[in-house]
């Protein structure tokens, strides 16, 4: 398996891709955990001639960007921070769409004895449409 | 000072979003992503690692700012809005967290927004900043 610790890791190196697919149910439950009731996350009038369909709520990118993380490097030293994450959204997300992450390391450095990671990503919907630009830093295990 | 249909420079969002974030939506969101860190749900345990209690999710605490964002605008994000968000304090379970924002400039007709969630005492658990690109005036 390849390594994910600190040292190994190399800035410009893709980690592959990763799709997940927003299901209605998988929305559904966030929406009720996080009490995000919009109109337009319905199948309704309004989010068909819209959208074409129900929009899956932009704060699933936190969710499904982490999981991306989870699959792309499952042997990521445990112990980590998530410390910040910026979003750009270019195209949006539908309920049922399937999101492919490639995902690569942007840079590495060390501050103040702490690891730090910065991880880029572009996600893409099932007809090739580039919705999502994610870059992430966190804390690294080890 | 440059004028825009949403907001000026300076002005807090006209709205305000609230969330308890009680053990049980914690534990369902546990179970939604199949996180078993007991930091999410294991007093004990938390307190062990350093933290006062039982943490929530990160996500959670960060999903109320483009709920927020939402709230306001409706339709958010479009193309090219951006939203950058940092954990500065953890989210415990039980506590009771608000996200507010202010609008702190306007570029070329974007808004950019200083966002943040706090918690009952008043303290920042997540800080944010969105750019909102350029809305339709409303109709009058």
């Amino acid at each position: 398996m390849r390594s994910a610790y600190f040292d190994d890791l190399v800035p410009g190196e893709s980690w592959g891709e990763y799709t997940w697919v927003a299901t209605q149910a998988f929305c559904e439950q966030w929406q009720k955990i996080t009490g995000d009731d919009f109109s337009l996350y319905g199948d309704n009038a309004a989010s068909r001639e819209a959208f074409g369909g129900a929009l899956a709520p932009p704060s699933l990118a936190y969710v499904f960007l982490s999981d991306c993380i989870q699959e792309l490097m499952p042997d990521r030293p445990q112990g980590g921070v998530y410390a910040r994450q910026k979003l750009t959204f270019l195209a949006p997300m539908l309920k049922n769409d399937a999101l492919t992450t490639r995902m690569r390391v942007a840079e590495k450095y060390i501050k103040r004895e702490r690891r730090f990671v910065r991880i880029e990503t572009e996600t893409f919907n099932q007809h090739g449409i580039k919705v999502l630009l994610g870059d992430r830093l966190s804390v690294w295990g080890g | 000072m440059i004028r825009n249909p949403l907001i000026d420079a300076g002005q807090d969002l006209p709205c305000t979003v609230e969330l308890a974030m009680d053990a049980g939506l914690s534990q369902a969101f546990c179970e939604l992503i199949d996180d078993r860190n007991p930091v999410h749900f294991d007093d004990a345990f938390a307190r062990a690692k350093g933290f006062p209690g039982a943490i929530a999710h990160g996500a959670i605490a960060a999903s109320l700012l483009p709920r927020l964002l939402t709230k306001w605008l409706g339709a958010w994000p479009l193309a090219q809005d951006d939203i950058d968000v940092s954990f500065v304090a953890p989210l415990l379970v039980g506590d009771t967290v608000t996200a507010r924002g202010r609008c702190v400039a306007v570029e070329d007709g974007a808004v950019v927004c200083e966002l943040w969630c706090e918690n009952q005492d008043g303290k920042p658990v997540v800080k944010g900043q969105a750019r909102v690109g350029r809305r339709p005036a409303a109709a009058p």
